[in-house]
């Protein structure tokens, strides 16, 4: 059994961390998402995913250097643990699992 | 420009409510964050959207409930304070703190035990006390007419009233619903359940409303109709189980005076704390048929029950304009014709009022005192407070040892709130360690307690909620009062200073000085105030006990007549001369030490002698008596003479005064002056001699005017003994009564029932010298605990001193100064307190010591050598000490 689940949008905000690889922070990693998903994403939810997931232990996280704009104000970088990248691969493993699976009349099915 | 400000600064509320509440450890990220979001929405959206966006997003970013710490901030942030862990923790260094600091902290909790136990037993009589006659539902309705008698002889005020009161002012006022009469027989009622005898005191004769306006609960029988049958009787649950064992009685026959009664109810019994007591109750129209129109107005208490509370002032208002219509002072036109000699204001005292406030004559039983629960309240709340301040003094003592602790525990991190409550909560703890042994202490001393009281306390009412409530609220406070000031100072502690030195902070320290020397001298100002006190009363009870009352009290048997013996009396009275330790016997109307009637008697000499029209008549008590009263009771004849058996015409001739009626009177020359006896059957005749005063009454009261003549209105028996009574003298004398009466035999003596008089006197004394025992054994644990604690910091200047060639002495001198002048203080502020109290005591006894020094030097003197020698052994101790041992750690 899987000991941890990973929600969607979980996935997609570890999935953005990943993407953007040394500079994921609070403000890139909403923006990352805006951009790839098409859908607007609240930068509240976004930030309390990112903790919940440091948490769990899939993202590890470090202040960065004093920055001139946003008032000298630090960013804290995020970065994809070990244990975040396996459980990435897990959650894609499955769908590959079942995308192989699927039966080819089943997307015409559905009404394509 | 504002609009300017506005492109590079975020919505300042919003930017508020983020520092307020958002989680410290990502504060910084988070602000920066958005700072940077705000930018690019404002260049994406605008600047009106971007603003509502920013603050819409703080809002929902702010989680107070959980905020949730990122590991690597986490480390200088405490955990929470009800953790498991930290409560076992603080449990646990609350125990070794008692078992380090056994003696401090026993000191500390027997004494809190203690005070509460004593006033928790306080706070029962009180509740009792105050509990009387509000057990009935709607007990706020009743009220007892209570007419004050205003006549050439002053005010009286009366507990009972006449006969026809009760119908006319039913019928008169609507508001009335209903109004009973109690006529209370004062002796045994004699009665037979076959061929049994029995006889039972406590019967009373009411009208059929009784029941209306008492309701007691019914065990058999309807309440309603037990009174309608002419012939039937109402009997207490207590009685009926005796009689008849636990099946209902309702039905049976008695035979009461060669008549057959039916019983045909049976009423729970009446509680202790009721101004009355009654066992059997019977219809008062079968007893005495004309009572409508009675005007006797000693025999009956009118009892009133209004249907609603509001009622009773305006009803008693009415009953004061109304009185000569009531007793039918009009003339043929009706307009009120009031006479001119005298005036009847018909008060109403509250039912729930009768057994603290009500002094009015013959009282249905002895009365409580109102001062006397003041006194109690008082005395309560000072062993309280002496207890609370040896407890904080106590405490606080504790809490300088234990300042190495607080700083060990500030510099690990612990905030002062946290402290605090952790203190507080100790106190807390401790207090109610000291609630529950109490509560043990007072289930083993109840039986104590009731004996001191004259109370019948069960251990049940520990347990309800009256009792539980008012000991949680002053656990409470307790716990607050006692935990505050030691936990402000313990917290407040600066480590680095702690230390460094070992010892608080210097300005904490004098504050905590001055409120410790406060603290002790309130102290011994309040146990200096209760020794005064105890002494003054001791003092002014030794006086009533010993004081010449004009009668020899000691070793007289009172022997109360009644049922047969009445016809026989003669007979019994002569058997009783021969016994051998008899010395002489008398009859009277009422023994010394009871209630002796108020009768009218006319003096011809005084016609006139006052204003109106007057004939000289007048009232005073008046005792009817044998010929041998005078030498039985040993009083003395100062003028004229006794009454003798060889001057036949005593009997109807013959009267004899007191010194205060010739004095009241103003009658030079009383001997041979004509008298009138006015009740009854009247009888005239002249002065025959004056007796010296005695005390036939408490000696709260002077003595009042008094006659003595001779009448066969008997109603007791007194007997004096030549030698110490002798158990034996009392089987002899039973036995006489037995060869004689088959009524049952009942004596008591002559000076016990004096003592009764001053019951509510010797319990105050009690009281008071107990507590005063207590309060000062208190006052000197505290010092002691306090003196041992503190004379701990002085041994390195004790060492200094002996170095420098300081005696034991002058050492023993030096370290005790400071605290005999706390006591002295206590002392002098008791002054003027105690002075005053007591004085106000004095002033309820007609007969009473003037208050001198001497109970004040005794205060000073105990209080000083007592608390001189509770420091004495520690200070000794330190005085003794080797310099060289303490010098040599420095």
């Amino acid at each position: 059994m899987r000991k941890t689940f990973l929600g969607e949008f979980e996935e997609i905000v570890l999935l953005a961390v990943a993407v953007l690889d040394a500079g994921a922070y609070g403000v890139s990693v909403t923006l990352e998402i805006e951009k790839q998903t098409g859908r607007s994403v609240g930068f509240n939810t976004v930030h309390t995913t990112l903790q919940r997931l440091e948490e769990k232990g899939f993202l590890s996280s470090k202040m960065g250097g004093a920055t001139a704009e946003r008032g000298g104000r630090r960013k804290r970088f995020f970065r994809l643990t070990a244990a975040g990248g396996k459980a990435l691969k897990e959650v894609k493993d499955i769908r590959m699992q079942f995308w192989e699976a699927l039966p080819p009349k089943a997307m015409y099915l559905s009404g394509r | 420009m504002q609009n300017n400000d506005n492109y590079t600064k975020p919505p300042r509320l919003a930017d508020w409510l983020l520092k307020r509440f958002a989680p410290a450890g990502t504060l910084e990220e988070v602000q920066g964050d958005l700072l940077e979001l705000y930018h690019y929405w404002i260049e994406t959206d605008g600047l009106q959207a971007a603003r509502q966006r920013y603050t819409w997003t703080v809002l929902r970013l702010l989680r107070p409930f959980s905020r949730k710490n990122l590991p690597e901030t986490n480390q200088y942030h405490s955990s929470h304070s009800f953790y498991t862990g930290m409560i076992k923790n603080s449990f646990n260094i609350a125990l070794r703190n008692f078992a380090k600091n056994k003696s401090y902290a026993l000191i500390n909790l027997s004494g809190l035990t203690l005070g509460l136990t004593v006033s928790m037993f306080i706070f029962l009589f009180v509740r009792n006390e105050l509990s009387y006659d509000e057990y009935l539902p709607g007990y706020d309705h009743v009220v007892r007419i209570q007419p004050t008698v205003t006549s050439r002889n002053g005010e009286q005020t009366w507990a009972t009233s006449e006969g026809f009161l009760v119908p006319t002012v039913t019928s008169l006022y609507p508001e009335v619903e209903a109004a009973t009469r109690i006529l209370r027989n004062d002796n045994e009622v004699e009665f037979k359940i076959g061929s049994k005898q029995f006889s039972e005191l406590g019967a009373i004769a009411v009208d059929s409303s009784f029941f209306k306006v008492f309701p007691f609960p019914f065990i058999y029988g309807d309440r309603n109709t037990a009174l309608d049958k002419p012939d039937g009787v109402v009997i207490s649950g207590e009685v009926s189980r005796r009689l008849f064992g636990d099946v209902d009685p309702v039905g049976e026959i008695i035979m009461k005076d060669g008549a057959a009664v039916v019983i045909t109810g049976v009423f729970e019994d009446v509680p202790d704390n009721s101004h009355f007591n009654f066992k059997i109750v019977v219809p008062l129209k079968s007893f005495w048929p004309d009572v409508d129109q009675s005007r006797n107005m000693y025999a009956f208490y009118s009892y009133v029950r209004v249907k609603s509370a509001a009622q009773v002032k305006p009803l008693s208002e009415k009953l004061l304009n109304d009185w000569y219509a009531i007793y039918g002072y009009l003339d043929e036109k009706g307009v009120p014709d009031p006479p001119e000699s005298f005036k009847t204001e018909l008060g109403l005292m509250p039912l729930s009022a009768i057994h603290l406030t009500s002094k009015a004559e013959k009282e249905f039983g002895v009365n409580g005192s109102l001062q006397v629960v003041y006194i109690f309240i008082g005395v309560a709340c000072l062993i309280l407070i002496i207890v609370v301040i040896n407890y904080v003094n106590l405490s606080n003592a504790m809490a300088l040892k234990r300042s190495r602790e607080v700083a060990i525990r500030k510099t690990i991190g612990a905030s002062r709130g946290k402290l605090f409550l952790n203190f507080i909560l100790e106190s807390y703890g401790f207090s109610l360690l000291a609630f529950a042994l109490s509560f043990v202490m007072m289930m083993l001393l109840m039986p104590f307690f009731n004996t001191l009281t004259g109370k019948q306390f069960d251990i049940h009412v520990l347990l309800n909620y009256q009792t539980l409530v008012p000991a949680f609220v002053l656990w409470i406070a307790l716990g607050f009062l006692s935990g505050f000031y030691p936990a402000i100072i313990l917290s407040s502690f600066n480590p680095m200073q702690v230390l460094k030195s070992g010892i608080g902070t210097s300005k904490s320290g004098v504050v905590s000085l001055l409120l410790r020397r406060g603290l002790l001298v309130f102290q011994f100002t309040i146990s200096a105030l209760l020794i005064v006190a105890a002494f003054a009363i001791q003092h002014q009870m030794d006086f009533i006990e010993t004081m010449n009352i004009g009668l020899n009290k000691d070793n007289v048997v009172i022997v109360p007549v009644k049922g047969d013996v009445y016809q026989k009396r003669e007979a019994l009275k002569n058997e009783m001369n021969k016994l051998k330790g008899v010395e002489r016997s008398t009859y009277a109307s009422v023994a010394p030490g009871k209630r002796v009637v108020f009768l009218t008697v006319r003096i011809p000499d005084l016609a006139g002698s006052r204003s109106g029209n007057d004939d000289g008549t007048r009232d005073m008590r008046v005792m009817a008596v044998d010929h041998d009263f005078i030498k039985t009771l040993q009083l003395e004849v100062i003028e004229g003479r006794d009454f003798s058996i060889d001057n036949p015409s005593d009997i109807q001739s013959a009267f004899l005064l007191n010194e205060a009626a010739v004095k009241e009177f103003n009658l030079d020359d009383p001997i041979g002056k004509p008298f009138e006896y006015r009740f009854g059957e009247p009888k005239t005749g002249h002065i025959i001699g004056v007796v010296r005063d005695f005390n036939f009454a408490s000696v709260h009261t002077k003595v009042e005017p008094l006659m003595l003549h001779i009448l066969p209105w008997y109603s007791t028996l007194c007997i004096r003994l030549n030698t110490d009574a002798s158990s034996e003298s009392i089987e002899n004398i039973e036995e006489v009564w037995k060869s004689i009466s088959s009524s049952p035999f009942d004596y008591y003596f002559l000076d016990a029932s004096y003592d009764a008089l001053y019951k509510a006197e010797k319990t105050t004394s009690q009281l008071i010298t107990y507590l005063t025992i207590l309060a000062l054994a208190f006052a000197c644990l505290g010092l002691f605990g306090v003196v041992s604690f503190f004379i701990e910091y002085r041994t390195r200047e004790v060492g200094i001193r002996k170095v420098f060639g300081a005696s034991v002495f002058s050492l023993l001198q030096e370290l005790s100064k400071e605290y005999m002048l706390v006591v002295i203080a206590g002392n002098i502020f008791a002054l003027y307190p105690a002075w005053f109290l007591v004085n106000q005591w004095l002033q309820k006894f007609a007969y009473r010591v003037e208050l001198s020094v001497l109970p004040f030097i005794v205060a000073f003197l105990v209080s000083v050598v007592l608390a001189y020698c509770s420091i004495l052994r520690v200070v000794i101790k330190t005085a003794r000490i080797n310099p060289a041992v303490i010098l040599k750690n420095e």
